[in-house]
């Protein structure tokens, strides 16, 4: 039996996964990422806050990362934003 | 949901979870077989920082035992503090800047208060849409008796000028990169409360590492966040302080927003005292139940308020049934509530759990959605299923 829920999510296999653990799991596990579920607007005010706080985030990898960070950790589906979402996309 | 729950067991690792780690160090990539001694049972909702979630079945006890109470950390735990050495430094606006040491401390008379806290952002995982942040579940409360000095007897000592207004704290916590410290200020006027500590101990021990030893704040009815752990300074400013954790950080918007709505700064505040709010302990989500008299349990709190009743439905709110509180009480505390319930027939059923307080406030049925998730209070509610 895995102990530790958040940490038994790994981060998915995906380009940017090395670049995302690289930079993103040096102050805290990779659990405090895989336990959102965010848009790709939140998830761009999290890399600019944490790019304050210290993360290293080249500028060139920063579209993929936040691609990545969306793709796998995006809304839930049947959420509010995700219902609006598909309503938008089908408007 | 104890399938999705995972817990502490196995002893090894002990320094990952202690907080000895130091910033940017490398990190085992396994962790499975980690755990935090002391806190068997604890739902781990972050490794590093660790931060432990109490399931709610465990909240059926007055006192939550130290080894059951929620753990919060914004950043790294410090190294165990040297009692010997740690200082206590007051400054700012005042007359006679002072430094305590653990033994002059010890020469305050001691004041107890016995304080449910709560973290700011316990239920965020409730909120629809999800937002940013430490995903708690129910668990990021507990009840425990606090003792040690009033900080109004500290700041007497160093006598604040008539331009203190605002009482900043600043804990040992470890910080990596540019993180910027974790310092809060709270109000003089609730600095100065006689119920306002500097605790030393918790349920008549001594602080552990993880709650803040050797001294801690505790702002009694107030976020958890205002209750500064490892505390080794305090400074009397003339407005409230600065920084991430005043300002985004803890600030909820004045009124209502839709989750896609900016919000601009100067329609926020900080966030105090905490809301009404109960929650069910027993029976748990998804149990199965036998025909025949069963109990149904819990906690319910309200700040800087007093419970005045707790209900129960258990037809999915079409109506509502007075539990008994329980005997123990305090200003702060929680309050333990009980119904006798026995269920007309087999079927499934929705438990929901609303409290009132002594300022007219109801746990409404939905929470007021805000960004950072702060402050969930709907209706508690679990589903079971009778079956003979
Ligand atoms: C310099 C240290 C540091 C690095 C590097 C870092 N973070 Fe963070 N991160 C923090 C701190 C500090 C917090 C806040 C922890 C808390 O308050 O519980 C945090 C919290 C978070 C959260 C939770 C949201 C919140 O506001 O609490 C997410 C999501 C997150 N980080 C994502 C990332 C991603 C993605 C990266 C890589 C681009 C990253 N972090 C790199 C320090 C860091």
């Amino acid at each position: 039996m895995s102990i530790l829920s958040a940490q038994s999510k790994p981060l998915p296999p995906g380009p940017m996964q090395a670049k995302v653990k690289a930079a993103c799991t040096q102050c805290h596990n990779a659990s405090r990422i895989t336990e959102q579920h965010l848009t790709k607007q939140e998830w761009s005010a999290q890399l600019d806050k944490m790019a304050a706080l210290g993360a290293e985030i080249q500028d060139a990898d920063r579209p993929a990362i936040l691609t990545y960070l969306t793709k796998n950790f995006g809304p839930e589906k049947g959420s509010k934003t995700a219902a609006k979402k598909s309503t938008e996309e089908t408007k | 949901m104890t399938s999705r729950r995972d817990f502490l067991r196995t002893a090894s690792a002990v320094a990952l979870a202690a907080g000895v780690a130091r910033p940017f160090r490398a990190w085992a990539a396994d962790l499975s077989a980690v755990s935090v001694p002391g806190k068997d049972g604890m739902i781990v909702r972050s490794y590093r920082f660790l931060d432990l979630e109490t399931p709610v079945e465990f909240m059926t006890e007055w006192l939550t035992p130290v080894n059951h109470f929620f753990v919060r950390n914004h950043m790294f735990e410090p190294a165990k503090v040297d009692a010997s050495k740690w200082k206590l430094t007051i400054g700012g606006q005042v007359e006679k800047p002072i430094v305590f040491t653990l033994a002059d401390l010890e020469k305050v008379p001691v004041h107890s208060v016995t304080n449910a806290m709560e973290c700011a952002g316990n239920g965020r995982t409730l909120q629809n849409p999800k937002v940013p942040g430490i995903q708690w579940g129910k668990g990021a409360v507990g009840n425990a008796k606090f003792s040690g000095p009033s900080l109004k007897v500290l700041l007497e000592k160093a006598r604040v000028k008539d331009t203190g207004k605002h009482v900043m704290f600043r804990g040992l916590d470890e910080v990596p990169g540019k993180v910027p410290p974790f310092v809060r200020s709270i109000p003089l006027e609730k600095a100065i409360d006689a119920d306002t500590l500097v605790a030393t101990h918790m349920n008549g021990a001594a602080l552990t590492q993880h709650h803040g030893f050797p001294a801690r704040v505790i702002t009694p009815g107030w976020a958890g966040a205002a209750s500064c752990k490892w505390l080794t300074e305090i400074t009397v400013l003339d407005k409230p302080a600065e920084g991430n954790f005043m300002s985004p950080g803890y600030r909820m918007p004045n009124a209502p927003v839709k989750p896609d709505e900016a919000v601009k700064p100067e329609d926020t505040h900080s966030v105090t005292g905490l809301t009404v709010k109960s929650l069910i302990a027993a029976p748990s989500d998804t149990a199965k139940l036998r025909p025949g008299k069963q109990e149904i349990k819990g906690v319910a709190w309200a700040g800087e308020a007093d419970i005045t009743k707790v209900e129960i439905s258990t037809d999915g709110g079409s109506s509502w049934n007075l539990t008994e509180l329980g005997k123990d009480h305090a200003k702060y505390a929680w309050r333990l509530w009980s119904y006798a319930w026995k269920p007309a027939k087999s079927g499934d059923y929705v438990i929901l759990s609303r409290a009132t307080d002594s300022q007219g406030r109801i746990q409404p049925e939905a929470a007021v959605w805000n960004p950072s998730g702060y402050l969930y209070n709907a209706y508690d509610q679990v589903k079971v299923h009778v079956q003979a």
